[in-house]
């Protein structure tokens, strides 16, 4: 017990009272830094704001520009990384609100900081995130110089990097989309976003082995792959669409009952159909919808039929909506009787619903 | 002798109750740091404005109850329309009111009642109508009447059978959301390889904000005693705590104030318990029993970012009440759910969660009477070492400091929520009074509330009076 009694009284409370007092000390010198480096940051900031929004808008000529950046580079503390942050992060933002030329222009400034180099040296330390800046600054400018620099890293250990360059890459390479088939790893959706933010924002030229990708062996691949089906406006032979309805992925059966619609495969209805029986309530209410979008005289027969089966609630609604779709007339004069279908039917021809 | 036995026996509890707290604090303090470092270093994974502009994302309803609003509700209403997300329906319950809560949402978004199609997928009180507005500019909006129910989770309930999206968010009307709240609670959602079926994020103190039009305009410090107990409350719960437990996927509460939860296995679950006080925890504890029950990996996430801001009770008796009606929400949940302690099938939720819920949430207020009571006794019949019991309560509150600098160390080196040098000085005295004056009052409130659910008192909707904010007056 006396030696407990020691041990808090002269190694325990000493100790906690100096963590406590260095605590202190750090938040509040941590806070006086700040204060002193947040007047400069600010103004630095405001004169790296002005003097980019000029230098963008006045007319391009390497000489000057050139001279002028190297000027402007002893008014600021380019050496600090903060410094040289700020400044790409307002390159990036001029980019992204900025089109054409003077959007172009935006890399002979990134280069002549010398900012360029600063992105690689980020690429060069060890720790993944640090990498993935590099990455971020070469996508988000559309550098296209940076390929080489992210392609070693399409196959890194770490998944998150591999993701990042393989994204990086789409935005920045100048070849076809083709090497995305060899994608190792799952796609979650917030990469897919990613991915199809970048088709949308570059209009890259349509991968010419994506019919080999609905044929990968990476779920995720094979997804991908309908989805740009999709956006190409590329129509999914009726072999591949039954092919792929008999995939073990739910998720892949999901995309190809979406692409039926999107691309308005006319000739998808009767697999839609007999698929219907088969699915989940998720993929169910999917068909419903896309026999909605395609469907005719025998899926009009079919919903109905389903009305009159299914007592998942879900599926009926979704049911009538898809009827309604077909003939807005449907279920009104074919279920007078039906008070639940009437109050559904009511729902989906509602104006403001 | 039996007394010193007694004594003996008791001292041997509490050594090992507090040795084990310690340690429990300590690994939460690295679990903390680590998915905090996590959450940082994932910055450049995915920048919001590209989920802001995307036709892929998943859908979110976002379920908001009134009663009795009538005040504020159309500007907190706007405030909730304009929040940034591409695809997103604001549903307001409106929970009988006896103000004039309804007719003002009526006249002022140009509403219309419709023929809604409502499933009770969650048994709730009637519903007596849903209304939507004849304007496209608030053609999000879905107002839902229905009788009072006596609970926020009858009417959060009735909104979420309303609900059309996969996602819903559920706050208070009288919240403040960030304009990125969506984005950031429903990234986890599309991001993780495992089935996400909540997310939370950081609540703070609007007491003394100054808001106009629904709209925050600027964040103050809270000036009085109250709100600055609770902002450190929240402070180190939010940032120490709940980020601590998401590493390791033990997250039993996500706020009322503001969670985002998977619709499909919520409704499974069977929606908020009306009956509940602590209808948050009882939900989460819930959904989690069935992710087990049926097998299904999931996950629960939390944001070490402050999205939504709330006002906090600033008096003496309402802050009682509702800390009353947490700790019977506690015990409440902890007693239904008892058949999960230590069931193997329930995984970490049987034997680390709800065992640390009932020996360092639940039992800490009791352990303290009892140790007051103790140590009283002690004193007056017992030959007592002043010099250790000086250093060892010494040290107990030592421990606790340094674990409250903690926090608010990360939140200033993370976020710099704090204006200033004053403000963070503030705080710090606040926390080291905080054991004397704060502290006995919630203890109080702890146990009333314990003593309530014995008694099986009556219960109501935790309406809480409020003083408003700070409004910025039009020019």
């Amino acid at each position: 017990m006396e030696v407990f009694v020691d041990i808090v009284i002269h190694i325990l409370v000493p100790f906690m009272v100096l963590l406590f007092f260095t605590l202190v000390a750090i938040l509040v010198i941590n806070r006086m830094i700040f204060e002193v480096y947040k007047f400069r940051i600010k103004s630095v900031k405001a004169k790296i704001d002005a003097f980019l929004t000029a230098l963008v808008f006045s007319e391009f000529d390497e000489e000057k520009f050139s001279k002028k950046i190297k000027k402007f580079k002893r008014k600021i503390p380019f050496e600090k990384s903060w410094c040289k942050e700020i400044i790409l992060n307002e390159i990036i933002n001029l980019k992204q609100n900025l089109k054409g030329e003077t959007a172009r222009h935006l890399h002979f400034i990134y280069e002549e900081f010398g900012l360029f180099e600063f992105s690689v040296r980020l690429l060069k330390k060890p720790q993944w995130y640090v990498k993935s800046v590099g990455i971020y600054h070469f996508k988000a400018l559309e550098y296209t110089k940076g390929e080489n620099f992210v392609a070693p890293y399409l196959h890194h250990k770490n998944a998150t990097l591999s993701t990042n360059a393989h994204i990086a890459l789409i935005a920045l390479t100048s070849d076809k989309l083709n090497f995305l088939i060899d994608y190792p790893e799952d796609l979650s959706l917030t990469s897919e976003i990613k991915i199809m933010d970048i088709l949308h924002s570059r209009k890259p030229p349509m991968p010419t082995n994506l019919k080999e990708w609905i044929h990968s062996p990476n779920p995720s691949i094979v997804k991908l792959g309908v989805k740009f089906m999709v956006y190409y406006n590329f129509s999914i032979p009726k072999e591949d669409v039954i092919r792929l309805f008999n995939s073990e992925s739910e998720i892949i059966r999901s995309e190809v009952i979406v692409a039926t619609r999107n691309l308005y495969i006319e000739d998808a209805e009767e697999i839609l159909i007999n698929q219907f029986s088969l699915e989940e309530k998720k993929n169910k209410v999917e068909i419903l919808a896309s026999l909605g979008a395609i469907g005719a005289q025998i899926s009009e027969e079919f919903l109905s039929k389903v009305l009159i089966e299914t007592e998942d609630v879900d599926i009926k609604l979704a049911t009538v909506y898809s009827l309604n779709a077909i003939n807005e007339n449907y279920s009104e004069s074919s279920f007078t009787d039906n008070q639940e279908v009437m109050s559904m039917a009511k729902h989906v021809k509602d104006p403001y619903i | 002798m039996i007394l010193k036995n007694i004594l003996h026996y008791y001292e041997m509890f509490i050594a090992f109750f507090s040795i084990s707290y310690i340690i429990f604090y300590m690994i939460l303090a690295f679990l903390s740091y680590y998915a905090i470092k996590k959450h940082i270093n994932a910055r450049y994974f995915m920048h919001d404005e590209i989920l802001a502009k995307s036709n892929y994302v998943v859908g979110v309803s976002v379920v908001a109850p009134a009663f009795n609003e009538g005040a504020n509700v159309v500007f907190n209403v706007k405030s909730l329309l304009s929040l940034t997300y591409p695809k997103f329906e604001v549903v307001i319950v409106n929970d009988g009111s006896t103000d004039d809560t309804l007719e003002k949402l009526i006249r002022e978004f140009e509403m219309v009642k419709v023929d809604f199609f409502y499933q009770e997928k969650i048994p709730t009180r009637q519903v007596r109508g849903h209304y939507k507005s004849t304007n496209p500019v608030y053609s999000k909006l879905l107002v839902v009447d229905k009788e009072n129910g006596k609970s926020k989770a009858d009417a959060s309930n009735a909104g979420i059978n309303s609900s059309k999206y996969p996602l819903f968010l559920c706050t208070d009307v009288d919240c403040i959301l960030k304009s990125d709240t969506i984005i950031k609670l429903a990234k986890p959602f599309m991001e993780s390889k495992k089935r996400v079926i909540a997310t939370g994020a950081g609540i703070r103190i609007s007491n003394s904000c100054e808001v106009k039009d629904g709209f925050l305009v600027k964040v103050h410090f809270p000036s009085g005693w109250y709100p600055r107990f609770q902002e450190l409350e929240y402070v180190r719960a939010f940032l120490f705590g709940r980020m601590a437990w998401s590493q390791i996927n033990g997250l039993l509460l996500v706020s009322g104030g503001l969670g985002m939860f998977d619709k499909e296995i919520a409704v499974a679950a069977g929606g908020y318990w009306h009956k509940s006080l602590g209808e948050d925890m009882e939900l989460i504890t819930r959904m989690r029993k069935y992710m087990y029950d049926n097998k299904l990996p999931f996950a629960i996430k939390y944001i070490p970012e402050s999205l939504c801001w709330t006002e906090v009770p600033a008096t003496n008796e309402v802050l009682i009440r509702q800390r009353v009606r947490w700790a019977r929400g506690l015990i409440q949940t902890l007693n239904l759910h008892k058949n999960m302690f230590f069931n193997k099938k329930y995984g970490k939720t049987a034997f680390l969660i709800l065992p640390y819920f009932f020996a360092f949430e639940f039992m800490v207020p009791i352990l303290e009477l009892i140790g007051v009571i103790i140590i009283i006794l002690c004193f007056l019949f017992v030959d007592v070492n002043y010099e250790f019991f000086f250093y060892l309560t010494f040290l107990v509150y030592m421990f606790y400091l340094t674990i409250t600098i903690i926090s608010i160390v990360l939140d200033e080196i993370l976020y710099k929520n704090y204006a200033n040098v004053k403000e963070l000085l503030i705080l710090l005295v606040m926390a080291i009074i905080e054991p004397f004056v704060y502290h006995p009052v919630n203890v109080y409130a702890s146990l009333k509330g314990y003593w309530h659910f014995f008694r099986q008192k009556e219960q109501a909707w935790g309406n809480m009076q409020r003083q408003g904010f700070n409004t910025v007056k039009k020019k």
